[in-house]
């Protein structure tokens, strides 16, 4: 009875939305033509996975991204964790800064960003320049193979601070006598945090992981704003080229890019499902 | 008697009120040219005068920059709620004709006062492939090329008789601008996906022809077709040059303005006559300096080319009616109350932009008359082509465009690929069919 409501609004936003694309993934939906459906079976499917080429480039994008932030992402917060426990002057400062821009939304960083990025006047540039390494500076989003690290590096400066926070509150919860008994033992703080402060705070880094894994298979804002897929699809995202088939491709066909999220959605349930259960018995091999 | 006649005529009056208020309409208005005034200036008019008319009834204008306000009406109309009664429309978004999403304007405009051009521009298959006229030809432009008059004298650049350099000369001035720390084209495609297409476009115009080129576009004729190929070689040899700023793809078309005359980065600057809407208006507001001097060219001639003194005409900026809103009547008299000589006229004096409204050039006063007369004069003998840069993707196939984007926005003026890989990039999709 008091679930309710609940359970209502989540099947109306939830699983009806996700069933009717699941439904829609089989036909051609043609909003230009008074939303005319027709049944197509896997015929989207078929040509996503044979002559798409523009998927699969925005495929590889999304999974370089989803692959690379958690490896860049979570070390330099475990990092920044670890230098707030150890309780550096200005903590309390650093702690606030770092953890800003996750408060941030997507199209404020982006233009940010983009003033950062800015071929004449950027600071990432100035900087270059002012250090003597000008001929280093140029156009970081006009190049394939700047744009998209570019974008990555967007996104490990926003969620740094985020995952700095809940990391601190992992190794704040491990039992100060652990430690201490370390210490006595001789341990010094480098093998304290190896040895001890990463196993014992491995679940919560596993979790982190696998959220940044899955928010950044599904980026879309950020590139939306800063890129829109550009240059030569060196950014492009699964997500941003569902986006462009819907409604950029004056055909309205609701079908086509309903497969395509289809096809994501199974890729990155079957990759988290994949990842969490490695992980998981990593865990149970190190208990 | 007096004391029954007082409440009685109260008690009409109030109902008369009541009635009025009843029927008092506040009509929403989504409009692009956020940051024109000029624009502005003219839309408040027709705001005025449609207030005036009907009066009890309002509208309110919200100025949106259209990169962000068609995909917020295409969720609005998707969802079948939120969206204006009346609102800026042009061919970036050709398919809301065919959704449905567009009042037909055929009985509910004097189309007496739009012109031919403008009215059959509109006139298109809708819904279930019924023809209806779709919005109001408001804005007309050309796609130009202007230039810096003082950074051409300073680099002794001459202009020809005729306002357009052979490709030989074209690419002297190119390597003249560039060698002096100039760029070529103050061109930023940050925010359009066509921005730089001008150039292309305008060469493979004159290259082509007109017919050829539309074919091309429609991907009947191949993009390894000899001349296309020798089009796409020239034109890297510009790029090469150093044609456009390392800033391209970070600068925004806004930027791109000031980039040109404010700045002056760059010696040309190719882009729709509705360059003098964001320009013609005060520097404080972002418009060209009082000193700027600027001018007009034609197109680079190609040697052996079929489309000498061709250039792109099309009907841009207009205002459409949205089918479905609770206020539709009072939203297609909105749209009639631009098609009057006197709207057409106030635009014309206050942006320097053409327009698909009828005009009586003999009374219109305006302080940019050397403008009109510099346009004229450049474009006396020009042999209007029915299109411009941002109306191709409605020409070409959604894939073939997509990679046209991709290539010719992106790849070719950034110098990520070259024009060999670019043609056989177009040629594939074109192939494709799709």
């Amino acid at each position: 009875m008091f679930l309710g409501p609940t359970v209502v609004l989540y099947a109306a936003f939830c699983i009806y939305p996700v069933l009717v694309t699941f439904y829609n993934s089989f036909h051609t939906l043609r909003m230009d033509l008074g939303m005319l459906s027709e049944f197509v079976g896997l015929e989207h499917f078929r040509e996503i996975l044979t002559s798409d080429d523009d998927f699969w480039k925005a495929a590889r994008n999304s999974l370089v991204w989803g692959v690379a932030a958690p490896i860049i992402d979570i070390p330099l917060a475990f990092v920044l964790a670890i230098t707030l426990y150890a309780r550096v002057p200005f903590a309390r400062f650093f702690r606030t800064v770092w953890f800003t821009p996750v408060l941030m939304s997507y199209p404020v960083v982006g233009v940010i960003w983009l003033w950062v990025y800015n071929y004449d006047w950027g600071i990432a540039n100035l900087t270059l320049r002012s250090i003597g390494l000008g001929a280093y500076a140029q156009a970081w989003l006009a190049s394939p193979a700047t744009a998209l690290p570019a974008l990555i590096l967007v996104t490990t400066w926003m969620f740094a601070g985020f995952n700095m926070v809940v990391l601190l509150a992992a190794l704040h919860a491990i039992p100060a006598e652990y430690l201490e008994a370390a210490t006595v033992d001789g341990a010094g703080a480098w093998r304290r945090t190896l040895h001890m402060m990463v196993p014992l705070a491995w679940p919560t880094i596993i979790n982190l992981a696998i959220l940044d894994f899955i928010g950044k298979m599904k980026q879309f804002a950020l590139v939306w704003v800063m890129t829109r897929g550009g240059p030569m699809w060196g950014t492009e995202t699964v997500a941003t080229y569902v986006v462009k088939r819907a409604f950029e491709w004056k055909t309205l066909d609701l079908g086509y890019p309903s497969a395509i999220a289809v096809i994501w959605f199974v890729i990155i349930f079957g990759l988290t499902l994949l990842l969490t259960r490695t992980l998981q018995r990593r865990q149970a091999l190190e208990f | 008697m007096r004391t029954l006649v007082r409440p009685l005529v109260l008690a009409v009056a109030l109902m008369l009120a009541g009635a009025v208020a009843a029927h008092a309409a506040e009509l929403q208005w989504w409009s692009h040219w956020a940051i024109e005034d000029n624009k502005k200036t003219v839309l408040f008019e027709v705001k005025r005068r449609f207030e005036a008319k009907n009066p009890g009834n309002t509208v309110t204008i919200t100025f949106y920059e259209k990169k962000n306000m068609f995909p917020a009406l295409r969720g609005a109309f998707t969802a079948g709620s939120g969206f204006p009664d009346v609102f800026y429309y042009d061919m970036d978004v050709p398919e809301f004709m065919a959704t449905g999403w567009l009042a037909d304007l055929t009985a509910s405009v004097r189309w007496e006062n739009i012109e031919p051009f403008g009215k059959a521009f509109w006139t298109r298959p809708g819904p279930g492939g019924k023809t209806g006229i779709w919005a109001i030809p408001v804005e007309a432009a050309s796609d130009e090329l202007y230039y810096n008059r003082k950074l051409f004298k300073e680099l002794g650049i001459t202009v020809p008789p005729g306002y357009a350099f052979t490709q030989d000369q074209f690419k002297d001035v190119v390597a003249k601008c560039t060698k002096a720390g100039y760029a070529a084209f103050a061109t930023g495609a940050a925010d359009r996906d066509w921005a730089a297409h001008y150039i292309p476009n305008a060469l493979l115009t004159d290259k082509l022809g007109a017919d050829e080129v539309m074919r091309l576009m429609r991907g009947e004729i191949s993009w390894k077709d000899p001349r296309v190929v020798e089009v796409f070689h020239y034109y890297k040899e510009l790029i090469d040059l150093g044609a456009y700023a390392k800033t391209l793809n970070s600068m925004t078309l806004a930027e791109a303005h000031r980039y040109f005359h404010t700045e002056q980065k760059a010696c040309m600057f190719p882009v729709g006559s509705w360059y003098t809407g964001r320009a013609f208006v005060p520097p404080d507001k972002g418009g060209q300096p009082k000193d700027f001097e600027l001018g007009m060219l034609n197109n680079t001639l190609m040697k052996d080319g079929k489309g000498h003194g061709q250039k792109f005409l099309g009907v841009a900026g207009s205002l459409a009616v949205a089918a479905k809103g609770p206020n539709l009547p009072l939203a297609l008299k909105v749209a009639d109350t631009f098609a009057d000589v006197e709207i057409g006229n106030l635009w014309m004096a206050k942006t320097g932009v053409q327009t698909g409204i009828k005009t009586d050039p003999s009374r219109i006063d305006s302080p940019l008359k050397w403008y009109f007369d510099e346009y004229s004069r450049v474009n006396k003998n020009t042999k209007w082509v029915d299109l411009t840069a941002q109306q191709v993707r409605v020409v070409m196939k959604p894939g073939l465009w997509d990679v046209y984007v991709a290539t010719v926005n992106q790849g070719l003026p950034n110098k990520l690929l070259g024009p060999d890989e670019a043609l056989a990039k177009l040629e594939e999709a074109r192939l494709k069919g799709k």
